[in-house]
C-alpha cells in the first residue's frame, strides 16, 4: 500500500509538471502574436508592454521564459496589471468562499444523490424509479444560468425567502453564512445530483447481475444485507472516484458561474472578472491554482480507490 | 438409508416471461433425492439444469418467473414457503457450490470474512472469533494449507482450485443436509478437477451429505454418481441409476453424449464423435419430440412428445422419452462396436 | 460471467441487428417525443431569416434604441429614457418585439433568440463531430496498436483530464479571442466562431477517447479480431472494418451527449465572455446581457436558459433512449441471472 501511495505521489509531481507547461504553452505561444501585449491587457499603454517584455524575458529562449513564469508564480510575484495587485493574495482571499460553497454543495449533492440512486435501484423500471429518473435526467439538463436566475428572481427577489446573493463569512455570522449559501448550495448540487443517482443506479444494476450477488442470496442473507454490504458496497466505488475529481474540480474554481451569479467573491468570480477585464495574469494564477488542486485531489482519488478496491493495490491482480 | 427421501420434486415446471414470449426453461422434473445419494443433473448449456437447481433453493422468484410443480425437502413444501421461509433456508439446509469461484466471491472483502458472514448470519450469537475459528476448521477440512493464514486473504490471491475449495467450505459451514454442485469444476483446470471431484466425493461418504451435482460432463458423472438425471431443453429425456445410463441407456441423446466421451481402453475412433446440430431455442421448440431434428432414428411417431416413462419390465425407476421400443434401442445405439449416435444418414 | 438473454436473435426473422434498434426506440413514446421537441427546436432557429425578414422586420443586431412602435392602436417607445427595454408584445405589434426588447439597446430578443440559437446548435452539432471524430481515431490507435502508441496518447489524455477543463477552455478561449490564433500558416481571427469550436473539441475529447480506448481494448482481445488477423486482413482494415463498427452503438450514443455537454459548455464560457464573440451571440451571451436586468426583465435571462435546457434536455433522453435501443441487455434483467439458453445453443 505504501509503495503504491509513493508511486502515486510521484506520478502527480509528473503531471503537475506537465500541467505546468502546458499552461505555459496556452499562455505564452499558442495565442502568438504578442504576448506581452495581451499580458498587458487590452487598454494597456506602450511603455507597460515593454515592462512587460523584459518582466517576463520575452525575448530569451522558450526553456527560459518557462522558469521565469514559474518564478513568478512561486515568489508571488504575479500580479494583475490593472489594477495592481498580487495575483496570490487575491487567490488566498477568495479561498474561503469558494470552499464553503464547494464543500456544502459538495455533501448535498453526495448524499442525495447516493440517495436516490439507491432508491431507484432497488425496484427498477418502478414507478419511484421512473419518477427518479425523470427528475435526474432534469437535473442534469438544467444549466446553472437559468436556476440561478429562476431561483434568486423567484425565491430571492419576489418571495423573499433568502437573501440576495453575496456571502458572509462564518467567522462574521455563521447563522447568516448559512442562509446566503443555502441557494447557490442547492444551485450547484442539482446538476451533480441527477448525474450521480444515475451512476450510481446504473451501478448498482451491473453489479446486482454479478455472481457474488447470486451467492450471497444463496448464503441465506437477508435481501437488506445484500444490498446494502454488497450491491451498494461494491457500487459506491466509481462514485467515491467521481465525486473526487468533481469536488476537486470545483474547489478548483469550476463554479465560476455560480459564484459571478450570487455575487459570491471567490476564486471563481475572480477569475469571471478577469475574464470580462482580458486580464491574463490573474486567469494565468487561478488556472495554475485550480490545476494543482485538481491533480492533487486526483492522486488523493486514486489512492483511495486503491484502498477500497483491494485488486488495484496488487498492481495488475488476476492471480491465476 | 432411510426409506423417506430428503428432498422431493413433482412435475417441477418454470417459465419465465420474456421479450419472445413464455420461455418454458423447465419442463417437469421429478426425482427424489435420499440421505448420503448423490444424484448427478447432466445436459448442454440451456437444457434447464442450472434453472432447476437454483429454483429448488428458492433463487428464481420474480415477476418475470412462473413456477409451478412441488419441491419438498422433509415434508416441507418450498415453492410456496414464504421469502423468510427460504433465506433460513439457504445455507443451514440446503447449500450451493457456483461454476465460477473467482466471479462468485465479492472482490472487495477478504475471503475469510465472506464466510463468517454467512455463518453469523444464520446464528448471530456466534462472535467473529468463534466464527473465524471455524472458517480456519472448514479451510483445514477442504484441504486448504496454511488455513489460518490464508482466511485474511482476498479472492483473487487465490489459486482456481483454492477458490473452489474455499467455496465448498462456505457450502459446508451450517452443516447442511443438502449440498448442490452447479458445474463445479467446468471453470478449472483438468488435473485440478479430479481433486476437486474427490474432494465432493469425500464429503458425500463422511458426512452422509446428499448431493445435487450438476454437470455437462458425464466422465465426471461416472466417478461420484449414484442416479442420474439427463435433461435436453427443458426436460428430463431419461433418468436411472448410474449402471443403468451407462450399461443400458435409452434415450438417443444419451447415446450420443456417451459415445462423445473419448476413452483411453478403446481403439481411437475415426472421427471424432459429437452430435450434430444445435439445441433448439427455448421460444421456438420443435414439434414432438425436443430431440427430433437431430436425432438419426427418429420416425414418424416422433412428432408426438413422448412421455416419460418406465419403458423396462424389470427395471421401474429407469425412464426415458423415447417411442422406440427397447429391442430397437438396444440394436441401433451401438456404433461402430460401442454405445453411440451415429452420423445422420 | 452470467449469460442474459436475447431473444431477440431467435425471433427476428431476418431483421437486422439495427432494424431491431429503431423499432425499440420507437417503442419508446418517452424519447420519441423529445425527439419531436429537438426536431421543432432546429425547424425554430432554421426560420430565423424568415422570421426576421416577413414578421420582425429587423435583425438580430440592429439597434432601435430611439424608436416608437405601434400597440394595438398606441405608441410606445422601445426602451424608456430610464433605460428599461419593452417587455413582450406577442402579436400586439404584429409580431414585432414579440418576446420584448433585449435590454438599453433595444435589439428584437426573438430574432436574437432565433439567430442565437443557430450559433448555439452549430457549435454543439460541429464541436461533437470533431471531438467524437478525434476520439474515435485515438481511441482506435490506442487501444489497436498499444504499446507506446497507446502511452502517448493515454498520458496526454491523462493531463488533459486533470485540468480543470472549464478554468482552461475559459483562459485559452480568451487569450485567443484576444489575439486570435497563428500556428504557421492557420491564422484565425480573434472574433471567429473557429475559437470557440476548437478549444470546446479540444477539451471535451478526453472524456470520449478515454472510455473509446477502453471499448477498443476490450473488442480487440476478442476471437473475430484473430479471425481477421488469420485472414490476412491489415491494421486498417481491423481498426475501420472491423472494431469500428462494434463501437457504433457507443459512438452514436456518445455524440448525442456530447451535442447537449458541449453546449452547455459553449453557453458557459459565452456567458463569462469567452466563447462567442461580438458581432456573433449565441443564446449564452444573450444570458449576459439579460442577467443586467435579472431583477426587473428576469424574462430576458430566463428565456434563453430555457432553450438551452429544453435542448439539453431534448438530447439527453434521446441519448438515453439510444443506448436503451441498441444494448437491449441494459434495460432486460431477469431476477436472477440463469444458466437459461443461450439461442444459438453450444454443442457438447
Amino acid at each position: 500500500m505504501l509503495r503504491f501511495v509513493v508511486r502515486r505521489l510521484a506520478g502527480m509531481a509528473i503531471v503537475l509538471f506537465a500541467v505546468s507547461v502546458l499552461i505555459f504553452l496556452i499562455f505564452n505561444v499558442v495565442p502568438n502574436s504578442n504576448p506581452a501585449q495581451q499580458l498587458a491587457g487590452k487598454n494597456a499603454r506602450p511603455f507597460l508592454v515593454k515592462n512587460i517584455e523584459e518582466e517576463w524575458g520575452f525575448d530569451k529562449s522558450l526553456p527560459e521564459q518557462y522558469v521565469t513564469m514559474m518564478k513568478l508564480v512561486v515568489n508571488g510575484e504575479l500580479t494583475s496589471y490593472e489594477p495592481r495587485i498580487p495575483v496570490n493574495d487575491r487567490i488566498k482571499e477568495g479561498i474561503p468562499a469558494t470552499i464553503s460553497l464547494s464543500v456544502g454543495a459538495g455533501i448535498i449533492w453526495l448524499f442525495f444523490g447516493i440517495l436516490l440512486g439507491y432508491l431507484s435501484a432497488l425496484k427498477p423500471g418502478g414507478l419511484l424509479d421512473r419518477l427518479l429518473t425523470a427528475v435526474a435526467v432534469a437535473g442534469i439538463s438544467i444549466p446553472v444560468f437559468l436556476l440561478a436566475p429562476v431561483f434568486i428572481y423567484v425565491l430571492a427577489e419576489q418571495l423573499e425567502l433568502f437573501p440576495n446573493g453575496g456571502y458572509v463569512p462564518i467567522s462574521e455570522d455563521p447563522g447568516e453564512w448559512f442562509k446566503h449559501l443555502i441557494l447557490p448550495w442547492v444551485t450547484l448540487a442539482i446538476l451533480s445530483i441527477g448525474f450521480y443517482s444515475r451512476v450510481l443506479r446504473s451501478n448498482m444494476l451491473d453489479v446486482m447481475n454479478e455472481d457474488y450477488v447470486r451467492t450471497a442470496r444463496a448464503k441465506g442473507l437477508s435481501e437488506r444485507k445484500v444490498m446494502t454490504r454488497h450491491v451498494l458496497r461494491n457500487s459506491l466505488i466509481p462514485i467515491i472516484t467521481l465525486f473526487g475529481l468533481d469536488f476537486g474540480a470545483t474547489i478548483a474554481g469550476t463554479a465560476i458561474i455560480t459564484e459571478t451569479l450570487y455575487d459570491i467573491n471567490g476564486v471563481g468570480s475572480y477569475a469571471a472578472d478577469a475574464v470580462t477585464n482580458f486580464e491574463l495574469p490573474p486567469i494565468m494564477g487561478v488556472t495554475l491554482y485550480g490545476a494543482f488542486f485538481v491533480v492533487f485531489i486526483n492522486a488523493l482519488v486514486d489512492i483511495t480507490y486503491a484502498y477500497l478496491d483491494p485488486r488495484v493495490r496488487l498492481g495488475e491482480a488476476a492471480a491465476e | 438409508m432411510s426409506p423417506e427421501p430428503l428432498l422431493s420434486v413433482s412435475d417441477l415446471q418454470v417459465g419465465f416471461a420474456t421479450e419472445g414470449g413464455l420461455l418454458q426453461a423447465v419442463d417437469g422434473v421429478n426425482f427424489e433425492l435420499r440421505p448420503g445419494e448423490v444424484l448427478a443433473i447432466v445436459g448442454e448449456s440451456g437444457s434447464g439444469k442450472s434453472v432447476t437447481a437454483q429454483t429448488i433453493m428458492g433463487l428464481t422468484r420474480g415477476h418475470n418467473s412462473r413456477i409451478e410443480g412441488s419441491v419438498q425437502l422433509d415434508g416441507e413444501e418450498l415453492l410456496t414457503a414464504g421469502d423468510a421461509a427460504m433465506r433460513k433456508l439457504r445455507g443451514e439446509r440446503i447449500a450451493m457450490v457456483f461454476q465460477d469461484p473467482m466471479t462468485s466471491f465479492n472482490p472487495v472483502y477478504r475471503l475469510g470474512a465472506q464466510i463468517v458472514e454467512a455463518i453469523r448470519a444464520h446464528r448471530p450469537d456466534t462472535s467473529k472469533a468463534d466464527a473465524r475459528a471455524r472458517v480456519v476448521e472448514l479451510f483445514d477440512s477442504v484441504g486448504i494449507p496454511e488455513a489460518e493464514r490464508r482466511v485474511d486473504d482476498y479472492p483473487h490471491e487465490f489459486s482456481g482450485g483454492m477458490r473452489q475449495r474455499a467455496m465448498i467450505a462456505m457450502a459446508l459451514a451450517l452443516e447442511p443436509e443438502v449440498l448442490i454442485a452447479d458445474e463445479p469444476t467446468t471453470a478449472l483446470d483438468v488435473t485440478i478437477q479430479a481433486q476437486i471431484l474427490r474432494l465432493l466425493e469425500d464429503l458425500n461418504r463422511e458426512r452422509n451429505l446428499a448431493t445435487i451435482l450438476i454437470t455437462h460432463d458425464l466422465g465426471v458423472v461416472a466417478e461420484v454418481a449414484d442416479r442420474v438425471l439427463v435433461m435436453y431443453a427443458g426436460k428430463v429425456v431419461e433418468q436411472g441409476t448410474l449402471d443403468e445410463i451407462f450399461y443400458d441407456p435409452q434415450h438417443p441423446y444419451t447415446w450420443g453424449l456417451l459415445g462423445s466421451l473419448t476413452r483411453l481402453d478403446r481403439p481411437r475412433p475415426k472421427r471424432l464423435p459429437q452430435i450434430s446440430g444445435a439445441p433448439p431455442s427455448l421460444l421456438e421448440l420443435p414439434e414432438g419430440c425436443p430431440f427430433r431434428p437431430r436425432c438419426p432414428h427418429e420416425f414418424s411417431k416422433c412428432t408426438q412428445v413422448p412421455g416419460l416413462e418406465a419403458r423396462l419390465p424389470d427395471a421401474p425407476k429407469h425412464c426415458d422419452r423415447c417411442w422406440l421400443t427397447p429391442e430397437q434401442k438396444r440394436e441401433k445405439r451401438h456404433v461402430e462396436g460401442q454405445i453411440g449416435l451415429e452420423a445422420p444418414a | 460471467m452470467s449469460a442474459d438473454l436475447q431473444p431477440e436473435a431467435n425471433t427476428a426473422e431476418g431483421r437486422g441487428p439495427w432494424g431491431l434498434a429503431l423499432k425499440r426506440f420507437l417503442r419508446n413514446r418517452v424519447a420519441v417525443a423529445f425527439l419531436g421537441v429537438f426536431i421543432l427546436i432546429i425547424l425554430f432557429v432554421l426560420a430565423a431569416p424568415l422570421w426576421a425578414n416577413n414578421v420582425a422586420d429587423t435583425g438580430p443586431n440592429e439597434t432601435h434604441t430611439l424608436e416608437k412602435i405601434t400597440v394595438d392602436g398606441e405608441q410606445r417607445e422601445v426602451v424608456t429614457p430610464e433605460g428599461k427595454p419593452i417587455g413582450p408584445q406577442w402579436f400586439g405589434a404584429g409580431g414585432k418585439f414579440f418576446l420584448g426588447a433585449d435590454s438599453r439597446l433595444g435589439r428584437d430578443e426573438m430574432v436574437r433568440l432565433m439567430y442565437g440559437g443557430r450559433t448555439s446548435l452549430l457549435i454543439g452539432v460541429t464541436t461533437a463531430l470533431i471531438t467524437t471524430l478525434t476520439a474515435i481515431v485515438l481511441g482506435l490507435l490506442a487501444g489497436y496498436y498499444r504499446g507506446w502508441v497507446d502511452t502517448v496518447i493515454a498520458r496526454t489524455l491523462d493531463v488533459l483530464w486533470s485540468l480543470p477543463v472549464f478554468l482552461v477552455g475559459l483562459a485559452l478561449g480568451i487569450s485567443l479571442a484576444i489575439g486570435g490564433l497563428k500556428l504557421g500558416p492557420i491564422e484565425i481571427s480573434g472574433g471567429s466562431l473557429w475559437i470557440p469550436i476548437l478549444v470546446i473539441s479540444i477539451f471535451t475529447v478526453p472524456y470520449i477517447a478515454r472510455p473509446i480506448r477502453g471499448e477498443v481494448l476490450a473488442l480487440s482481445e476478442k476471437e473475430f479480431v484473430e479471425a481477421a488477423i488469420a485472414q490476412g486482413a491489415g491494421p486498417l482494415r481491423l481498426m475501420f472494418g472491423e472494431i469500428l463498427p462494434n463501437l457504433a452503438s457507443t459512438v452514436i450514443v456518445f455524440f448525442t451527449l456530447t451535442i447537449a455537454n458541449n453546449m452547455l459548455f459553449e453557453a458557459g464560457l459565452s456567458f463569462l465572455g469567452a466563447g462567442v464573440q461580438a458581432p456573433n451571440s449565441s443564446w449564452g451571451t444573450m444570458i449576459t446581457v439579460g442577467e443586467e436586468l435579472l431583477r426587473t426583465q428576469p424574462l430576458l435571462a430566463i428565456i434563453p436558459g430555457t432553450m438551452i435546457m429544453l435542448t439539453v434536455l431534448s438530447l439527453n433522453i434521446v441519448g438515453d433512449g439510444l443506448r436503451d435501443a441498441l444494448d437491449p441487455r441494459s434495460k432486460v434483467r431477469l431476477e436472477a441471472h440463469l444458466g437459461v439458453a443461450e439461442p444459438e445453443g453450444t454443442a457438447v
